[in-house]
């Protein structure tokens, strides 16, 4: 899967270098699935660059 | 000597801040071709602001701890003048237009720029393993990294080649090494310290902070350096009180958590041993050691990298059609995968952020600060990319960012301290945790833990040489 996206979207990493990372994007993937595969759909995004909002919520 | 002990001595003048910046240059010069903690030595701008600080102390107008105190700020900070290489290839020959804010806070302080500490290349790495300036080693022996990737720092301030450091922490990069070189490092709160003129590597997660011997000048220079920046956009605008820590501190009563979940799971005995030790201590000091849980905490790290990713490869992504030759392979291969991290997914994981920002804080409805081992491990050797804990094999790097890297992700005030040794001698680190803009807290319960204990006081026999700064 990851191979097919680079080469659609022309990331320029050489073959070698893809298989290498591959396994952790698998991983990454089932871990992101995990935590994220839940109804986000009312909560906004943090907004953590305005600190002092954040801090004093 | 401390800050604390130095600067009494300068007010005194019994010690001359150029004669500290000569015999803190006389230890550079010894020990750094064997650590390679510097990739810049700014001798001779450093001895002039020396002679300033001379000059306006004997002529009454001491500035306050840190006037005459002479330190080093990792190469990521933005230096008027003198190249801001951020550890790699491509960016050696940056010059700076102008100065990071904290470094003119610190020249307001009166404090001497001795030069700029090596680091991970892009400060995105926990070996300090640089591929274009070399390997930083870690003092405590040689073999081993210092961590990172503020490892040029923490390698400098434990050998005595400065009296305190700068470093930044995006993913643990200032209590990583801190644990493994065995000296204070302090994480303040997201937003309390301006990161104006600090190269960035996930605009959401990165930490300014420092290293010292002790917590006492934790902070001292965080008073100096807290504040805030209308120059930068995300920096807070609560007000930051100066910190002034008692002489006998007491914890009489003070709830502090220990987690049950996640914190204590799969250390190398040693570590665990020190940092139970380290609570049973707290609790003699009069604390109200309360066990508690941590709810979702696994998902901060998740998180924490979902956000980083792709961030870190937003700030590099037009280097990498042209200059991946420029980059080393375990940067390249980071950046490379954060652009496959879906826009959806990273909005997510700031959504989810928030929720779990909110979980965290009812912790804190609890207890006042939270003690956790800073890292599961001791300093691994250079070159070593997995390591075995409790029975299973483990990336360096994952394991090294497990229990610090959810604190950028929360942006809470974060402190490790020395709690111990291994049996080689390599030091651990206790990790203090507290309410956001609530340094306070933290540095409260790192400075009683300090003065029951002796760690802070030990030093490497590579620094063994009589310098006035150890």
């Amino acid at each position: 899967m990851w191979k097919t996206i680079a080469q659609v979207l022309r990331f320029g990493i050489p073959e070698q270098q893809l298989d290498a990372i591959s396994p952790i994007l698998d991983s990454l993937w089932t871990d992101t699935r995990r935590v994220l595969d839940r109804d986000l759909s009312v909560t906004d995004p943090a907004i953590i660059f305005q600190a002092g909002r954040e801090g004093e919520l | 000597m401390t800050i604390a002990e130095l600067g009494g001595q300068i007010q005194s003048g019994k010690i001359s801040p150029v004669e500290l910046a000569v015999e803190t240059f006389a230890q550079i010069h010894k020990l750094n071709p064997a650590l390679n903690a510097y990739i810049t030595v700014m001798e001779s701008t450093a001895l002039e602001q020396a002679r300033q600080a001379e000059r306006e102390i004997r002529a009454g107008n001491y500035r306050g701890p840190l006037h005459g105190i002479p330190y080093a700020a990792k190469d990521l900070f933005y230096t008027k003048g003198t190249p801001t290489t951020v550890g790699s290839k491509i960016f050696q020959n940056f010059v700076p237009d102008y100065d990071a804010a904290v470094i003119e806070r610190l020249r307001d302080a009166g404090a001497v720029l001795l030069g700029k500490a090596g680091l991970h290349e892009l400060a995105y790495g926990i070996t300090s393993n640089n591929p274009h300036f070399g390997t930083i080693h870690n003092p405590w022996d040689v073999s081993r990294i210092p961590g990172g990737s503020s490892g040029g720092s923490t390698a400098a301030l434990a050998a005595g080649m400065c009296a305190f450091s700068l470093g930044s922490d995006t993913g643990g990069s200032v209590r990583i090494p801190a644990a493994f070189c065995g000296v204070v490092g302090l994480k303040p709160t997201f937003g309390r310290v301006s990161r104006r003129g600090v190269f960035p590597l996930g605009h959401t997660l990165d930490h300014v902070g420092h290293f010292t011997w002790t917590v006492r000048d934790a902070a001292i220079v965080l008073n100096a350096v807290a504040g805030h920046d209308s120059r930068d956009e995300s920096s807070a605008t609560k007000a930051f009180l100066p910190i002034s820590l008692p002489v006998e501190a007491k914890l009489q009563g003070v709830p502090i958590g220990i987690p049950r979940n996640y914190y204590f799971e799969r250390l190398q005995p040693e570590v665990e041993k020190a940092v139970r030790a380290a609570v049973k201590t707290l609790e003699d000091l009069g604390a109200e050691i309360r066990e508690i849980e941590i709810p979702e905490i696994e998902d901060f790290t998740v998180i924490g990298r979902l956000i980083l990713m792709p961030e870190a490869t937003a700030v590099h992504r037009r280097l990498l059609p042209t200059r991946r030759a420029d980059i080393g392979a375990d940067v390249l291969a980071l950046l490379d995968e954060g652009q496959f991290i879906l826009a959806t997914d990273y909005l997510d994981a700031q959504r989810r952020r928030r929720q779990l920002i909110q979980t965290f804080q009812c912790i804190f409805e609890q207890v006042r600060a939270v003690v956790t081992p800073a890292t599961p491990l001791t300093a691994p050797r250079i070159g070593q990319s997995t390591i075995e804990i409790g029975g299973r094999q483990e990336d360096v790097r994952l394991g090294s960012t497990r229990l610090v890297r959810a604190l950028n992700v929360a942006g809470v005030p974060a402190l490790s301290v020395p709690c111990g040794f291994d049996a080689q001698g390599l030091p651990i680190g206790l990790q203090i945790f507290g309410r956001a803009f609530d340094e306070a807290s933290v540095l409260l319960v790192g400075h009683a833990y300090e003065q029951a204990t002796e760690w802070h006081k030990r030093r490497p026999e590579i620094a063994a040489a009589p310098a006035i700064v150890r």
